[in-house]
């Protein structure tokens, strides 16, 4: 007869082995925070590298800066959720979840419409508009590299029965973010392009982190 | 257990007495009493160990770590076609626990049984309210469900669970 109250020796064996002092992480909402210097050096670093977008003036400093600040604070609210839906304990309702996700969507639809109906431009003549795209598609999704490589890190520690969930919450957190500092440089405000190139990097961000995600969780299982 | 994030072996002996018998007893009504389910409390134990950083002080440990169990079970029950056969295997409930405010409207096994013929949901919240005392916000952070929804399930479970055990008394001779 098993007692209950005592740990298994295999199990006290495996605990012993790797038993050293480790420090709490923080809550998620001061874990999230942390990467709002990454957010807020990207929208800076991006315009002062490559240069702000041409219309920039057309555009209005509130519909530019402060509409990529808006867009960088909802990034955070979804790596925040991330953070949530990767501990035990702590999820959120799938309704809060949802609304998060459909808001990024609608996000991105509406700063396309307001940035055009503030500053109409299109791809320069002479440019192929698949080439414009492309080249905002995979600058978009390289900016939010670094996010995506502590995402990895993350999804290592995430303890979530949705791994898959939790790594997509954050993916889109992480493009979002990136998305915000590559729309203040891209010169090209047509929905068509802003929504294939730019939202079509957020979604492809978010499905790699989810894919992540879940891979990881694989693995984890099959180490235990 | 934050004695244990400072690497007391002896905190762990301690959190291991004072949460593995609930635990156990979770987790077998998680799998339906299936033998699986001591194999799944130690994968829930190592995955504490595994992530005993994410823990931080200012949570409750017990929720924490039904969360945790609960994580395991769901992952385990979509990694491995395991949960078909706890299904077949579980029939006889063995150690369902049973809610003191039902204790004696029936004997036990009546109990277990209509327990068992609940949506899945709807007994897992009235257990955790009525058995483990867990509130309802704590059982929000585990489900993924607002606080309101876990109340309304753990509400709706104990009305069908009252009307089927007094269909079934007043069926007996």
């Amino acid at each position: 007869m098993n007692n209950h109250s005592t740990p298994p020796d295999t199990l006290l064996a495996e605990v012993s082995r790797d038993l050293h002092a480790v420090r709490p992480w923080p809550t998620p909402w001061r874990d999230a925070l942390r990467l709002s210097p990454l957010a807020f050096g990207i929208i800076v670093a991006l315009p002062l590298v490559v240069g702000l977008r041409r219309d920039a003036v057309a555009v209005g400093p509130l519909v530019a800066w402060g509409v990529s600040l808006v867009q960088v604070a909802l990034g955070i609210v979804l790596i925040w959720i991330a953070t949530r839906e990767g501990r035990p304990a702590r999820r959120l309702p799938r309704g809060i979840v949802c609304a998060a996700l459909a808001g990024a969507g609608f996000m991105i639809v509406a700063v396309s419409l307001l940035t055009f109906s503030k500053s109409p431009t299109h791809v320069p003549h002479g440019v192929p508009p698949w080439i414009a795209g492309m080249v905002c598609y995979f600058g978009s999704t390289l900016a939010a590299t670094p996010f995506f490589v502590l995402a990895a890190w993350f999804h290592s520690r995430f303890v979530s029965p949705q791994p898959a969930l939790a790594g997509g919450l954050y993916g889109a957190g992480a493009a979002l973010t990136a998305n915000a500092g590559w729309r203040l440089i891209c010169p090209i405000s047509t929905p068509w392009h802003v929504l294939t190139a730019h939202g079509g990097s957020v979604i492809t961000v978010a499905l790699l982190s989810a894919l992540t995600a879940h891979l990881v969780a694989v693995r984890a299982r099959r180490i235990r | 257990m934050v004695k244990y994030q400072d690497g007391s072996l002896e905190a762990f002996r301690e959190l291991y007495a004072q949460l593995a018998p609930d635990l156990r007893r979770y987790v077998r009504f998680l799998t339906r009493g299936s033998d699986a389910a001591d194999d799944l409390l130690q994968d829930a134990f190592l995955q504490l160990h595994r992530s005993r950083a994410a823990y931080n002080p200012a949570y409750a440990v017990r929720p924490w770590m039904f969360g945790l169990a609960r994580n395991v079970c769901l992952m385990n029950r979509r990694a491995t076609r395991r949960w078909a056969n706890i299904r077949a295997m579980g029939n006889d409930l063995p150690d369902v626990p049973i809610p003191a405010e039902v204790e004696r409207l029936a004997d036990a096994d009546v109990i277990r049984r209509c327990l068992a013929e609940l949506p899945s949901d709807h007994a897992e919240v009235l257990t955790l309210h009525h058995v483990w005392g867990f509130s309802f916000d704590e059982i929000a952070g585990m489900l993924g469900v607002s606080a309101a929804a876990a109340r309304a399930r753990a509400s709706r479970g104990m009305a069908r669970l009252r009307a089927e055990l007094e269909r079934l008394s007043s069926s007996m001779p």
